[in-house]
């Protein structure tokens, strides 16, 4: 359904940007089959997604901090991530996306 | 932080999760039922409705559409998939889908349209910029913040968006913009909020701390005219801050003394509910109205806090004046103003005044009782009505702080 919602955006919606790859911001995670990694000033374009999400009271158990950098970095299983960002992960794997910034992991605190 | 959204592909939003732990997707399915003579059918319960920006009663099931921070995220993003509890939602710059199709709407980005809009019309057609700041300061201060520091932040992307797309020569001050100042001044307030500190210069709405804001169609006359706005800038253009404001404006005045009489001895929140409803009733009693043939059908002040909370208190005796406004029918009004203290030369506004007026037969009679006939005039006679009544009122400079 969301698919289908995004090919007609992307075909039929002229009040719509159509751009296929988009200059990414200079931290965000990749993708991969079982990791997320943080890239840092990446060069290349691709299509990336963003999370909106409530913080809650205490803000989600993984932020980026310079002690959680180096982990992050160097990747982080999917299945070890709050859980809202971990079902974001699997959306963009399903919609095809490789990128994904989430502020609470992608902005410094 | 703006272009983040604004670039991405699509923004995923969690809309039914409180906290980072719930998830994107619910197993809970709305509640159903098969009728019993007619087994190939069900019933179900109908579906919460998706909230319009403005709305202020977004379902208890979408915490995320509550949140002040999320409103530009949301304004700045392309596309938005919502995962709600019940079923998936699609926002773009186009339109509005969900799975059953039951709000499936494509949007208006003409200015007329505006108001009755359910979502996001980025409106970069809208040619009235004035308007559609209104609606975005109305819709985003509907919303729920954590800290009221964040009150000019959360929004800056959207600013941001405004100044490089729109009102590319135009400067941004707390809030207002300089090229339609005389008309974002006119903003009130209903939720009459304390005010601990003061963060922001009287005249704009941030200094209303926590309150939804709204315009109601005023306008000041076209012989007001700025006189001078100072103010020193602090951090960056988006966000708007500023020290040492003034506004000075040129602008007709009604003086409000009528409501001074009581007595001030006895000042508690008692006192202070009485004299505030006095405001709205000394328009009635000033030399004006008693010389017009209007006569007050309704009156009613908003202050723009809990002026039991000003800091410093107010004092006795400090001149409070209307800086008059009205709008296209019959109801003139403004920004209320008092002295600082005792013979200062500055002002802060306190609050806004609206005056509904009916044409009376008797001549001289300020307040219409409910005895006295009423005639129907025509939109153009009351408006006629309206402008010779504030056209002979003094025009004064006024600074407020």
């Amino acid at each position: 359904m969301i698919q289908e919602w995004k090919t007609n955006c992307m075909q039929h919606h002229k009040h719509c940007m159509q751009r296929k790859a988009d200059p990414l911001p200079k931290r965000i995670l990749e993708i991969t089959t079982e990791y997320v990694f943080l890239r840092e000033r990446p060069r290349n374009l691709a299509p990336y997604a963003c999370l909106s999400h409530c913080w809650g009271l205490n803000g989600p158990a993984v932020k980026l901090t310079a002690r959680t950098f180096g982990r992050l970095r160097d990747g982080l299983k999917a299945c070890d991530l709050p859980k809202t960002f971990r079902d974001a992960v699997e959306v963009c794997r399903r919609l095809g996306i490789y990128y994904i910034w989430i502020d609470a992991l992608c902005k410094d605190f | 932080m703006g272009d983040i959204y604004e670039n991405s592909h699509i923004t995923i939003a969690a809309t039914a999760s409180h906290d980072s732990n719930g998830g994107l997707f619910s197993s809970d399915r709305p509640v159903t039922s098969r009728l019993e003579k007619h087994p190939h059918l069900y019933v179900r319960a109908s579906p919460e409705m998706f909230p319009t920006y403005a709305d202020a009663a977004v379902p208890a099931s979408m915490p995320l559409l509550t949140r002040a921070w999320v409103y530009q995220e949301r304004k700045l993003s392309q596309r938005t998939v919502h995962f709600g509890k019940h079923q998936v939602y699609w926002e773009c710059q186009t339109g509005f889908a969900s799975e059953d199709s039951e709000q499936d709407a494509m949007w208006n980005t003409y200015t007329a349209d505006l108001e009755n809009s359910i979502g996001l019309d980025w409106g970069d057609k809208c040619v009235d910029y004035k308007t559609y700041w209104h609606k975005t300061v109305k819709e985003y201060t509907s919303l729920q913040m954590s800290y009221e520091s964040d009150r000019l932040p959360a929004i800056a992307a959207v600013v941001d968006r405004m100044s490089r797309l729109q009102r590319v020569d135009d400067i941004y001050i707390v809030g207002l913009w300089k090229d339609s100042i005389l008309s974002d001044l006119l903003w009130s307030t209903h939720d009459n909020k304390p005010r601990p500190v003061r963060v922001a210069p009287s005249w704009s709405w941030v200094s209303a701390q926590n309150s939804m804001i709204s315009w109601d169609g005023y306008q000041f006359t076209k012989e007001t005219k700025v006189v001078s706005l100072e103010y020193t800038v602090v951090g960056p253009a988006n966000l708007g801050g500023v020290t040492n404001a003034s506004i000075i404006l040129m602008v007709p005045v009604l003086n409000l003394t009528g409501f001074d009489e009581l007595d001030s001895a006895a000042n508690d929140d008692f006192w202070w509910a009485t004299r505030f409803q006095d405001i709205s009733k000394a328009a009635a009693i000033t030399e004006q109205f008693r010389q017009s043939n209007l006569g007050i059908y309704h009156s009613w002040f908003s202050p723009d806090y809990d002026l039991t909370t000003a800091n410093p208190p107010f004092e006795c005796g400090c001149t409070v004046k209307l800086l008059v406004a009205r709008t296209s029918g019959a109801d003139i009004g403004g920004i209320v103003v008092q002295q600082i203290s005792k013979n200062a030369p500055e002002y802060r506004r306190i609050g806004f005044l609206r005056v509904n007026l009916r044409k009376t037969e008797h001549k001289g009679i300020g307040k219409i009782t409910k005895k006295e006939p009423t005639r129907t005039a025509t939109a153009e006679e009351m408006e006629k009505e309206t402008a010779r009544l504030i056209q002979p009122l003094p025009m004064e400079e006024v600074k407020i702080i």
